[in-house]
């Protein structure tokens, strides 16, 4: 099944600062190249954030800097090299810090809206 | 489309017209594209890395887009919509290669480029308003109240001094005042390789203020009002243009001598 994608500037404004948990997140279940945490993430969202899939490159190269992931070339025979990149034990604590923070924000804004949609319908 | 990528781009259309050339020469044209916009700004290793995993995925999305069953031509097209406009990507990914090696609180919390554009300013503004201070407060006898805190001028005790006057001081404090804005732009343009002219404004204006802020303090000696006037109408658009020029010409030094090596 898979969903309608939302407006391209909300994805963009709402995945600002989140990207990298999505992709810590993808790489807690095993080491992937960038393709593949591409197409994990469209799979998992169910096509619901489209995103430019050249962005997550820049995305991986940082965490790589900050050290929460590593990589390494794997270099398939007869086909073109690619980078796997793989979470490290300081990017598992780095998402669940992030995870913890995202979910207590994920319920106050549940929270706070539904209050408001209450006043509207109520 | 800057002049870089235009070259990139006829180059790598030759006569042929685009439908009797190979569908995956969309493929490598992009990557010329993309690592154009890194050449003489990223380091090679880098370079080589990003273009290796950009010609992974595009290739694995066209296969993909083949297999839903697009023919090569069309995958090739949507593949590369899909992974995003070349000069875009490379902008994004030198700004996050760049901020992200910053070392300093304050290139933390500014961006590296703003940071290094606000101490370049600030030098130069400490030296410019030291050299206006000693001027306006040796004739009153009050250097020794010297400050950079503008709330503690003795304002009152100062009189207007002669603009301009025929001093070797004078001459010292216009060359200081001419040049400083080249050499800050100069190298805010050396050092940032992304946007430097908007690091410019952004390491300019606080200093601008504070010579406005200052020159309200002193008067009734015009000094600093005025050294506020000539950041604003000459400083900001010299140090814009030359922070714009250095940036080509130092990327332009660096290609060269990476072809050369």
């Amino acid at each position: 099944m898979s969903s309608s994608p939302l407006d391209p500037v909300l994805t963009a404004n709402f995945l600002r600062g989140n990207t990298a948990i999505i992709v810590l997140a993808i790489l807690r279940d095993g080491p992937a190249h960038g393709y593949a945490i591409g197409s994990e993430i469209a799979r998992r969202s169910e096509h619901t954030l489209e995103f430019k899939q050249g962005t997550l490159y820049p995305i991986l190269h940082e965490l790589e800097r900050d050290g929460s992931i590593c990589s390494e070339w794997e270099i398939p025979n007869g086909d073109r090299p690619r980078r796997v990149y793989t979470i490290t034990e300081s990017g598992q604590r780095e998402l669940e810090r992030r995870m913890e923070a995202w979910q207590r924000f994920n319920a106050a804004m549940i929270r706070v809206t539904a209050v408001r949609l209450d006043e509207q319908t109520g | 489309m800057n002049k870089l990528a235009e070259v990139i781009h006829s180059r790598s259309n030759p006569d042929l017209p685009g439908e009797l050339l190979p569908p995956d020469a969309e493929i490598d044209r992009y990557l010329e594209l993309f690592g154009a916009q890194l050449l003489g700004v990223v380091p090679f290793n880098q370079r080589y890395r990003l273009r290796n995993e950009a010609a992974f995925h595009l290739e694995r999305l066209r296969d993909d887009l083949i297999a839903e069953g697009h023919d090569r031509r069309e995958a090739v097209r949507r593949a590369i919509v899909a992974y995003g406009p070349a000069e875009q990507l490379a902008e994004q990914y030198i700004k996050s290669w760049f901020e992200k090696s910053a070392g300093g609180v304050l290139a933390k919390r500014l961006g590296k480029g703003n940071a290094i554009a606000f101490v370049a300013f600030a030098l130069a503004e400490l030296i410019c308003v030291g050299l206006f201070y000693g001027r306006i407060f040796v004739p009153v006898e009050s250097v020794f109240r010297y400050t950079v805190d503008p709330t503690v001028f003795p304002a009152s005790t100062l009189n207007a001094v002669p603009i301009p006057d025929s001093s070797l001081f004078f001459a010292v404090l216009a060359t200081v005042v001419l040049v400083a804005p080249i050499l800050a732009g100069a190298w805010v343009g050396a050092k940032v390789p992304i946007h430097p002219m908007r690091a410019v404004y952004h390491g300019l204006l606080p200093c601008i203020l504070y010579s406005f802020v200052s020159g309200v303090l002193v008067l009734p000696s015009r000094e600093l009002l005025l050294f506020a006037l000539v950041q604003l109408v000459y400083w900001l658009p010299v140090s814009l243009a030359v922070a714009h020029f250095a940036r080509l010409h130092v990327r332009a030094l660096r290609i060269g001598k990476e072809l050369s090596a």
